[in-house]
């Protein structure tokens, strides 16, 4: 049985698809790719534009979602983040 | 409140500065760290945990500079007006660290509860300070409070320990350990003076040991950057 992904682990997915399909994606790819259920993964759409990690664009059939620049970070500096989380015992 | 003046043995007067003066550098560095954790992942947990950290340094910080400053004072006191002024210093100086590092405790006790309400954080704040606002022996009563609160601090961290086993997160358990062990001491400083070293030297080890874990997650996070995920 695999190991249930923490919220940082999931954050890092949904970014990577984003990325891997060149920084622009629609929502059904996210929610096939991502693995999440559409309620979880409407939640953390919210979650990572207020955060600043992507942003939500109008296109022709409905909207996309791009990854921004502090979204990228987050992918670069993932390892820091997870080390650093994991050591000081934190985690919302 | 006069027996606080003498907490600390003679000739370790300067050291006690000094050890504090290394506790304020090496939790400002966790708190900007964290500050910085949270500028990348907008984890809410960093920017309490920073902000935790940035209280205890602050309360570090003013204890050593006001009672620096009362040491230098009481050495050159003649009269008995600049002996109680340079008191006046030293219980400035305990009163800015037992309102500082009782605020980063409350704050680092409120996030063991995984609760987002911050009015929980205010709550065990003001109940702290009451209490040792009300207390007659304030010097042990902040140690007494301190010591409560990381006690349920290092019962959350040995649940997170169990759970994940990471080394790293070892460390930083070791380190409440410690802490709760110097505090602990510290509460018998006023009537026996060497527990005030005592104190200070498990502090020391405490906050070595963070400093451990902080060095060991910089290493591992440069590392980590050539591979992006």
């Amino acid at each position: 049985m695999e190991k249930k992904r923490n919220k940082l682990e999931i954050i890092r997915d949904i970014l990577k698809v984003i990325r891997e399909r060149n920084g622009k994606i629609k929502p059904t790819h996210i929610l096939y790719k991502s693995n999440l259920s559409h309620q979880m993964m409407g939640d953390y759409l919210k979650e990572l534009m207020g955060k600043g990690f992507i942003k939500e664009i109008k296109v022709k059939r409905g909207k996309s979602y791009i990854i921004t620049d502090k979204g990228l970070d987050y992918l670069n500096q993932y390892a820091l983040i997870t080390n650093f989380t994991s050591s000081f015992g934190l985690g919302e | 409140m006069g027996h606080i003046l003498y907490c600390s043995p003679r000739w370790f007067y300067g050291y006690d500065i000094i050890l504090e003066i290394v506790f304020a550098i090496i939790t400002f560095a966790v708190a900007m760290y964290s500050f910085r954790i949270y500028r990348l992942s907008g984890q809410r947990d960093s920017r309490l945990f920073g902000f935790a950290f940035l209280l205890i340094s602050a309360s570090y910080s003013l204890w050593a500079i006001l009672n620096g400053f009362a040491v230098s004072q009481l050495e050159s006191a003649r009269t008995i007006l600049e002996l109680e002024r340079a008191n006046i210093w030293r219980y400035l100086g305990i009163y800015a660290h037992i309102l500082f590092f009782l605020g980063g405790m409350s704050t680092l006790t409120y996030m063991t509860f995984k609760n987002k309400n911050a009015r929980l954080c205010s709550l065990i704040f003001v109940l702290a300070l009451t209490a040792v606002i009300l207390a007659e022996q304030k010097y042990i009563a902040t140690y007494l409070l301190s010591v409560i609160l990381l006690f349920y601090i290092i019962i959350e961290y040995i649940n997170r320990y169990s759970a994940s086993k990471n080394k790293n997160l070892l460390l930083t358990l070791g380190a409440f350990i410690f802490l709760f062990l110097g505090r602990f001491e510290f509460i018998f400083s006023p009537s026996q003076n060497i527990f005030y070293v005592i104190g200070h030297i498990l502090e020391f080890t405490a906050y070595i040991l963070i400093l451990a874990s902080l060095i060991t997650v910089i290493k591992q996070g440069n590392k980590g950057k050539r591979f992006i995920p």
